[in-house]
């Protein structure tokens, strides 16, 4: 499979402020020389704990924001560094879809307006043409006629969620960033968004960043996992390698915690300790040293790079 | 059957708001014994909360407990008055919450609120209650309580907050904890470190836990008996071992189909169609009978009635006879 988008050596600082009235001094370390590809045509999975920097890294690929240094390619072109103009169109080739669509869609926009606005800031169709297509889209998605003049406030979060999605894919993007948007869900409205997402990638032939924390669901829709901590890749592997023997300390750690729906199956599971440092000031060494269970005296000391090895990425000098 | 600490009997909640009356808890029985737990699952708006917070008697102004009986070691909490009830809450009885920033006060140090709960119900001198206070901190596993203790809430991560306020729950040493949906805001290596020192504290005390949650994972893992509701009805209960080996709902079924399970195979997710029905429009028969996929003729305007189909093991659906 071909690299549809390349990000390159990815490093972002946030100022942090230190107080109101004092002019910021140290920064938050948000991404720390990323480095990732997603493949024209898969699924890959992005996973890890709050602040651990998967939205910022979903937000710099979508060109949201700018990083403070890498270089971010779609179909080979070098996004970071290009006019807004030019922006303008690989900004419809990658959308978004949000965890939350109370936010993401307009309260005083109907159904239908919100669906068809992308066909018409991008001059496609003409008002009537671009509401049959977004009747269209939005049928697909599982939102009846009837619905369509209604607003954001009159559905479930279910239903919205299905509306975000159907403009995310108006202008048949290559590319959908997904960022936990079955986070606000039901179990079972979860299911169904699920395969709703299948469904459309399959039609569409669509490639999707899915950011989740749940990894019973990252395992079920990726084809490979991305697993970061504090701002780094641990680990990059295929699904299923991941799942049955991960190699990253941290990964093994993560996987072990996710509750067992088999109450006969009695798991190993590691308790991690302490907490996730501040991202203000990192630990030295590899990030995870301060919690691994594994930790030697060169894991304080010595960054991890992250290596290649039997078609996976690992940074652990120590790998299981 | 000395061991049984709280019955619920056919509780009814009502909402009354300005559209009619929403019935957020339709007839629900339930019991707990001592040092066990029990699981409260089911979906938003299944009645979870409103039980628990009608145990409590903590619901808003809007609502009202219109039937039904609360015995909390024989005695009906419903019947007691306010100043009573004060002597049961928190300290026989107490609740820990999802969020726990909104638990907590963001202007008090945590010292000071769980301080508080312990000078107003102890007779000890404040000394003696902060030492109490270092005591709890420490049982629940924040490093350097000497030095937390003078920490804002805003200070400490999600899960130190959640500590925080299992000891607060903890300080009054109650017989009854209410956890509803304890672990939801937190990541999942958090989870398990959270789940886990509730189940040491719950050994070390003998509490009896009623846990709420909508991850069936966590039930599995950590629940004696499961109750699922559906729409402010108990559609299910059994031991955890009962209901997880055969679930007999169909409701049940379906929810434990659409979760995906790490290392099956990646076939399409059997979903549940459509979604919870409208509490203030319910449906006259089944309440189940729209979303279900083994509904007969016969289900539509039948009202099932929770029965024992196996021991101990209870359904409401007309599939069972």
């Amino acid at each position: 499979m071909s690299e549809l988008l390349k990000a390159q050596n990815i490093t972002k600082d946030f100022p942090a402020k230190a107080g109101l009235f004092e002019s910021s001094l140290s920064s938050i370390h948000a991404l720390n020389d990323v480095s990732v590809a997603i493949l024209k045509g898969e699924t890959l999975g992005l996973v890890g704990e709050s602040g651990c920097g998967k939205s910022t890294l979903a937000k710099i690929i979508a060109r949201l924001i700018a990083p403070t240094s890498g270089k971010v390619f779609f179909e080979k072109n070098d996004i970071t560094s290009m006019k807004a103009k030019d922006l303008k169109q690989i900004r419809r080739n990658i959308q978004f879809v949000f965890q939350d669509p109370h936010a993401s869609l307009n309260p005083h926009m109907t159904v239908l307006a919100t669906v068809s606005e992308p066909f018409i800031i991008y001059g496609l169709f003409n008002a009537k043409e671009a509401a049959a297509s977004a009747q269209k889209l939005l049928e697909l998605v599982g939102i009846s006629k009837e619905a369509l003049s209604r607003y954001p406030h009159e559905f479930s979060t279910g239903q919205r969620q299905r509306i975000a999605i159907a403009r995310a894919l108006a202008l048949t993007p290559k590319l959908v960033i997904a960022d936990e948007p079955i986070a606000s869900l039901d179990v079972s409205i979860q299911s169904q968004i699920i395969n709703l997402f299948a469904e459309l990638k399959e039609k569409f032939k669509l490639t999707y960043l899915f950011i989740s924390h749940d990894l019973r669901v990252i395992e079920y829709v990726s084809d490979r996992v991305v697993v970061m901590y504090l701002g780094k890749i641990m680990e990059i592997a295929e699904s299923r390698d991941l799942y049955k023997h991960p190699v990253h300390p941290y990964t093994e750690a993560l996987l072990s915690a996710i509750p067992e729906i088999n109450p006969q199956a009695k798991k190993k599971r590691i308790i991690l300790k302490g907490e996730i440092p501040g991202t203000t000031s990192l630990p030295s060494g590899c990030v995870f040293h301060t919690r691994c269970i594994y930790a030697k005296k060169r894991c304080i000391d010595e960054i991890p790079a992250l290596v290649k090895k039997d078609g996976r990425s690992f940074a652990c000098h120590y790998p299981l | 059957m000395n061991d049984i600490l709280l019955e619920v009997n056919n509780l009814h909640t009502s909402f009354f708001t300005d559209a009619g009356e929403v019935k957020a808890v339709r007839g629900i029985n339930l019991s707990l014994e001592k040092g066990k737990t029990l699981g409260l699952v089911g979906e938003s708006g299944s009645g979870k909360t409103v039980t628990a917070l009608s145990i409590m008697q903590l619901l808003p102004n809007l609502a009202k407990i219109t039937d039904g009986s609360i015995l909390y070691k024989g005695k009906d909490l419903l019947k007691l008055s306010q100043e009573n009830l004060r002597k049961i809450r928190g300290k026989e009885i107490s609740m820990i919450f999802q969020e726990p920033m909104t638990a907590l006060n963001p202007v008090f140090t945590i010292g000071e609120q769980i301080r508080e709960a312990i000078e107003l119900n102890r007779n000890v001198s404040r000394k003696e209650a902060t030492t109490q206070v270092m005591k709890l901190l420490e049982s629940v596993g924040i490093p350097e309580p000497s030095k937390r203790i003078n920490d804002y809430p805003h200070q400490l991560s999600g899960g130190m907050r959640q500590r925080v306020v299992i000891a607060m729950a903890l300080s009054l040493s109650p017989e009854i904890l209410i956890a509803d949906e304890p672990t939801t805001a937190l990541d999942v290596t958090v989870q398990a470190q959270i789940l886990e020192l509730l189940g040491s504290l719950q050994k070390e005390n003998n509490i009896a836990i009623i846990l709420i949650t909508h991850d069936l994972g966590v039930v599995a893992e950590r629940v004696d008996f499961v109750a699922v509701m559906y729409a402010g009805i108990i559609v299910e209960y059994a031991s955890t071992q009962s209901l997880f080996a055969e679930p007999l709902h169909p409701y049940t079924q379906a929810l434990l189909n659409s979760i995906p399970k790490i290392e099956g195979e990646d076939k399409k997710l059997n979903t549940l169609k459509g979604s919870v029905p409208q509490l203030a429009a319910l449906p006259s028969g089944c309440i189940f009978y729209e979303r279900c996929s083994k509904k007969s003729n016969n289900c539509k305007d039948a009202v099932p009635q929770l029965i024992e189909v196996k021991e101990g093991h209870l359904v409401s659906c007309c599939l069972y006879k």
